[in-house]
């Protein structure tokens, strides 16, 4: 019985030094640095507004970076270049873009060394929606895919070809 | 050199045109013309034993290309046979571990070769080449997604956990449950019984540092038992689980194994040293990729630690989705700085700022005084890589004149199409001046409009070496088949065996390394 309440004390003591241990080395964590630079073409999503205009232009094949599709926008303040993403993502979702189109898009306003170019988050046209990037601005295309519900995700195993 | 090859972009380019005399055209697959006859000492038998590979790029799904990884381990018999292994996979469909029926491979003098691996979902087929008949490069060039990273052979004597006893650096990428892009690097130490302790790792999710953390409880390594005979395991490394792969007791291969996140990744045998500001004193090159708010990353540099805090003899090339970003900036100065974590375990945090672009940060996990695990920490940036120690050099023409394996990734936007490519072949290059660079690759053009393979494309042009050699030198490289196609290429190199290149065009996004072959 002594020997077990032996036992017991110690690894009592020896969960309480994890747990010091834990908070001493909590307390030694580096001080990293948080509030890091901003750069051209970091989205900031505090800074996002909403934009209504009437597309001008919609291209895939960017004349200048950002690669991918662009959008100049008529708004009631001027032209505006928009930047989509990839052109994959709009078309795998079925959204179309062409002169004359009345859009709303949501995003944020970047200086970047070929002008200002608006990032979208989200663009709406009629009474469709699309959301082209992350809360936290990045693209969907990179892995939004990853987000189809389990019944897409199902119906896709079984087409899937080798993996 | 343990250099560990980045997965760098996921993205989506068509470049060329398919017709030529002599070539062949067979749907989606394009061959070039005959090169010259392979020369070198590889063969089928450079090929024997148990290897573990990994390897992350852009697969279709649902009409999107969509990140993700996989890792594995397979045994070849010296004579072109695959007789067994296993591979885990974290698709859009979700995760598996898949084992390998009979399988085939072929490798060439020059060690470039192909690799078909089966399992019950079919058949999936690889480029490679060969650094030595230890490790080599992959890509998968089969259609059915775009992928590239590194085999290594196997030591089946580290194949339990008492082999698996030190401390560890590790380095994972991909994509986090909200489908942002993320990083995370740190380090622990691994007790020989499945045990982690002094867990610390870095995360940057769509290019926000977490600061540096504790790893969450549940840490812990384990062999498994059906599949421990591949030098598989499972990990929970700063709370996410893995599937790990054994090179040996030195090196591991992670791929995520939670979904719907994904991640692919190494771990590193930490040197067991006191790490200090001291531990940085000569000059480094770095390479990373990754995602920005814009779309693909990738940068490459280098710079002087001289062991009391100071960075100096700074050099970046950055192609933020085909904006280049080079320091010194036009009519700027770079000076910068470094810290060493004060528990010595080897982080520790770098800044430079140029005097007109702007500051850059980045912080490290060293696995010794010469290699570091290597992140950005700009808001917006999401991305990592290698920080290895340069030669003191000088490197020259001369120097770097030889064969080397090659293997690249990212994106090129061709008309209205981004495609994801991955690039392996072989660099020839000789000590001339002018045109001193040929090289032959298998490379993929992938995205949801078409997926493209090609192989034996052959490519020259121009390594400029600006003295001393250890800051930004430039490769060229013009394809002629199946239409003229340039790269434009800030080359850094590491010493006269490893040279970083990253792509600098403002059509595409490339970033990749060439390394020396026996």
């Amino acid at each position: 019985m002594q020997k077990t309440t032996l036992v017991r004390i110690s690894v009592a003591l020896f969960a309480l030094l994890l747990v010091l241990g834990t908070s001493v080395w909590a307390q030694k964590l580096a001080d990293r640095p948080r509030a890091a630079s901003m750069r051209s073409l970091a989205y900031d999503a505090k800074q996002e507004t909403a934009v209504e205009g009437t597309v001008l232009s919609y291209t895939t094949e960017a004349a200048m970076p950002p690669i991918g599709a662009h959008v100049q926008l008529q708004t009631a303040s001027g032209t505006m270049d928009i930047h989509l993403g990839a052109a994959s993502y709009l078309e795998a979702n079925h959204f179309s873009l062409a002169k004359g189109d009345s859009v709303r898009v949501v995003g944020a306003s970047l200086a970047t060394r070929q002008g200002t170019i608006f990032l979208v988050r989200l663009i709406q046209k009629g009474g469709q929606s699309l959301a082209l990037r992350t809360a936290k601005g990045a693209p969907l295309s990179f892995a939004g895919a990853r987000l189809l519900s389990p019944a897409q995700r199902g119906q896709l195993a079984s087409q899937a070809g080798p993996r | 050199m343990n250099l560990p090859v980045k997965r760098l972009l996921s993205f989506a380019a068509a470049l060329f045109a398919f017709v030529s005399a002599g070539c062949s055209n067979s749907g989606n697959t394009v061959v070039g013309p005959p090169p010259p006859p392979p020369t070198g000492n590889f063969s089928n038998s450079s090929l024997k034993g148990q290897y573990a590979f990994s390897m992350s790029g852009t697969e279709l799904c649902a009409g999107q290309g969509s990140f993700f990884a996989r890792a594995g381990s397979f045994t070849a018999d010296g004579s072109g046979h695959i007789s067994g292994g296993v591979e885990d996979v974290n698709v859009c469909t979700g995760v598996g571990t898949l084992p390998f029926t009979s399988s085939t491979y072929s490798i060439s003098a020059d060690g470039r070769g192909t690799l078909n691996l089966t399992n019950n979902t079919g058949t999936t087929s690889y480029s490679l080449i060969l650094t030595s008949p230890t490790q080599g490069f992959v890509a998968q060039t089969d259609g059915n997604a775009t992928a590239s990273g590194s085999l290594q052979r196997q030591n089946p004597a580290a194949f339990s956990n008492p082999a698996i006893a030190n401390g560890y650096v590790f380095d994972v990428f991909g994509a986090s449950s909200a489908s942002n892009p993320e990083s995370i690097i740190g380090r622990f130490d691994a007790d020989g019984a499945g045990n982690i302790s002094l867990g610390l790792y870095d995360s940057n999710e769509a290019g926000t540092p977490s600061g540096q953390q504790l790893f969450p409880a549940g840490a812990l390594y384990q062999f498994d038992h059906t599949f421990g005979q591949s030098g598989r395991g499972v990990a929970n490394i700063a709370g996410h689980n893995f599937a790990f792969y054994v090179v040996d007791a030195t090196r591991l291969k992670l791929v995520g194994t939670d979904f719907p996140e994904v991640f692919s990744g190494e771990v590193f045998a930490q040197r067991n040293i006191a790490f200090s500001d001291a531990s940085l004193n000569s000059g480094f090159a770095f390479l990373l990729g990754g995602s920005s708010s814009s779309g693909p990353i990738a940068t490459a540099g280098r710079f002087a630690a001289d062991g009391v805090g100071n960075l100096s003899e700074i050099f970046l090339d950055e192609n933020n989705n085909g904006t280049v970003t080079l320091l010194p900036s036009q009519g700027g100065t770079v000076a910068g700085t470094y810290i060493l974590d004060a528990n010595g375990l080897g982080g520790g945090a770098a800044t430079w700022t140029d005097t007109k672009v702007g500051t850059f940060t980045f912080i490290f996990y060293l696995i010794s005084p010469t290699e570091a695990v290597f992140q950005e920490t700009d808001t917006g940036i999401t991305s990592d890589g290698t920080l290895l120690a340069q030669t003191a050099g000088p490197i020259t023409p001369a120097s770097l004149a030889g064969d080397f394996a090659s293997v690249l990734s990212g994106v090129t936007q061709n008309g209205s199409i981004v495609d994801s490519n991955d690039f392996v072949g072989q660099l020839k290059l000789t000590s001339a001046s002018g045109n001193n660079a040929t090289g032959i690759m298998d490379f993929t053009e992938f995205s949801p409009a078409h997926q493209h393979q090609f192989f034996d494309i052959q490519s020259s042009g121009p390594l400029n070496i600006t003295s001393p050699g250890t800051g930004p030198n430039t490769l060229t490289l013009t394809t002629t088949f199946p239409s003229p196609q340039t790269f434009n290429f800030t080359a850094y190199a590491v010493d006269s065996n490893t040279v970083f290149l990253v792509g600098v065009d403002n059509n595409r996004v490339l970033a990749g390394s060439i390394a020396r072959q026996p």
